[in-house]
């Protein structure tokens, strides 16, 4: 009985699943690029509008793995040398969230900054010569 | 280098460590004495090679669907972690099953052994070869298994302590949460490459408990802990969690009438 119950649940489960994957479409989004050099990101702060969510590619020149990680981005993606990732972030709210290379997190510092709309391109000015 | 170290061990071997804690505790002392040293050893040589292999493909994963990879295969092995878990937590409610017992719990033991052994390979192999380092990366590794043993120790003894005298099926309840942490853990990677709808964060609670401390990290491998869980999150770790429950009791309430019946 127990049994039955159980995979009654695993099937209920799969086909949500599969019924996601079938709704599932991607669309487009607000891409940004990040490069890691010498373990450090390139550029350290970008600047995303709020409230949506937006594509983050990360290329790594280095000859050593890095990871991605980010506790208030809840993020975490290890980057192989001479590779690219892609991560989702987003929907955030206005605000900083930084981010941080796993295996060198002294130099590999960065910041994601959400703002509003209206106010991105002062936001982008002012962060332009981050590194 | 040291301290970072110890920080990825125990973020990659704490779960392994409290996993073997829990799964021992859901087998009496009288099965785990009866066991044959020869299975846990040829067990563990087993994990140990699976991880290697994977922590040598994972490149090549990674870079199959659009870069998607990792993602989709780590999420599955947490979701078969989650689903031997809810097995192994029903199961626990009945004293049969337990060679079935012992399957479910090898397999499990193998997936989060695999997978977090594959990470901590990677950022070992990477960083071997940096000659200056090699010491600290020993030290940091003997300082991390310390640590982790010591607080499964400590867990054994007091899950041991809670099912005599707090509640009987404590641990089996850990083992619940632990799986729950577990498909929290795959909900995250599939937001993170779009398959799954991520909104804004129902609430942020890295100001009482950062998820990066060392409560914050102990919390997340026993709970799922989130600093900041998205709305479904929440709504699937509450389903997950009383599914199991519900089938389980639903045992009891079988055994109850058949019980009833016989009086």
């Amino acid at each position: 009985m127990i049994s039955i119950f159980l995979v009654r649940y695993i099937k209920v489960f799969c086909i949500s699943i599969l019924i996601l994957l079938a709704f599932y479409s991607q669309a487009k989004r607000l891409e940004y690029h990040i490069e890691i050099k010498n373990h450090l990101f390139y550029p350290a702060k970008i600047v995303i509008p709020a409230n949506e969510k937006v594509k983050l590619i990360i290329f790594n020149h280095d000859n050593n793995v890095e990871e991605f990680d980010s506790f208030s981005l809840n993020r975490e993606k290890v980057i192989f040398p001479h590779r690219s990732a892609t991560i989702f972030i987003g929907p955030l709210p206005a605000g900083e969230y930084s981010f941080f290379g796993e295996y060198h997190p002294h130099s590999a510092r960065g910041k994601v900054i959400a703002v509003k709309k209206i106010n991105i391109r002062e936001a982008e000015k002012g962060d332009e010569n981050a590194n | 280098m040291l301290i970072n170290t110890v920080l990825l061990f125990l973020q990659n071997a704490l779960p392994i460590f409290i996993i073997t804690t829990l799964l021992l505790t859901s087998f009496s002392s009288k099965t785990i004495n009866t066991l044959s040293a020869k299975w846990p050893i040829f067990g563990l040589m087993l994990t140990t090679i699976a991880a290697f292999i994977l922590s040598t493909n994972l490149e090549n994963i990674s870079q199959t669907v659009d870069g998607k990879g990792v993602e989709l295969f780590l999420s599955f092995a947490h979701v078969l972690i989650y689903f031997f878990s809810i097995g192994l937590f029903i199961l626990n409610n009945t004293d049969s099953d337990i060679l079935l017992k012992k399957q479910l719990a090898f397999i499990i033991f193998f997936i989060i052994s695999c997978v977090n052994g594959a990470h901590f390979i990677i950022y070992l192999t990477n960083y071997w070869a940096q000659a200056q380092q090699v010491e600290s990366m020993l030290i940091g590794i003997i300082l991390g298994g310390g640590i982790c043993l010591s607080i499964s120790i400590l867990f054994y003894f007091l899950l041991k302590y809670a099912d005599q005298n707090i509640y009987l099926k404590t641990s089996n309840y850990f083992l619940l949460f632990f799986a729950l942490g577990q498909l929290m853990h795959a909900i995250v990677l599939l937001q993170q490459v779009d398959i799954l709808p991520s909104s804004q964060p129902v609430w942020d609670s890295g100001v009482f408990i950062a998820e990066n401390s060392e409560i914050g990290q102990l919390l997340t491998v026993l709970f799922g802990y989130e600093t900041t869980p998205s709305p479904l999150q929440l709504i699937i770790y509450v389903i997950a969690f009383i599914i199991p429950v519900m089938i389980s009791k639903l045992a009891s309430i079988r055994l109850f009438m058949r019980g009833e019946k016989s009086c």
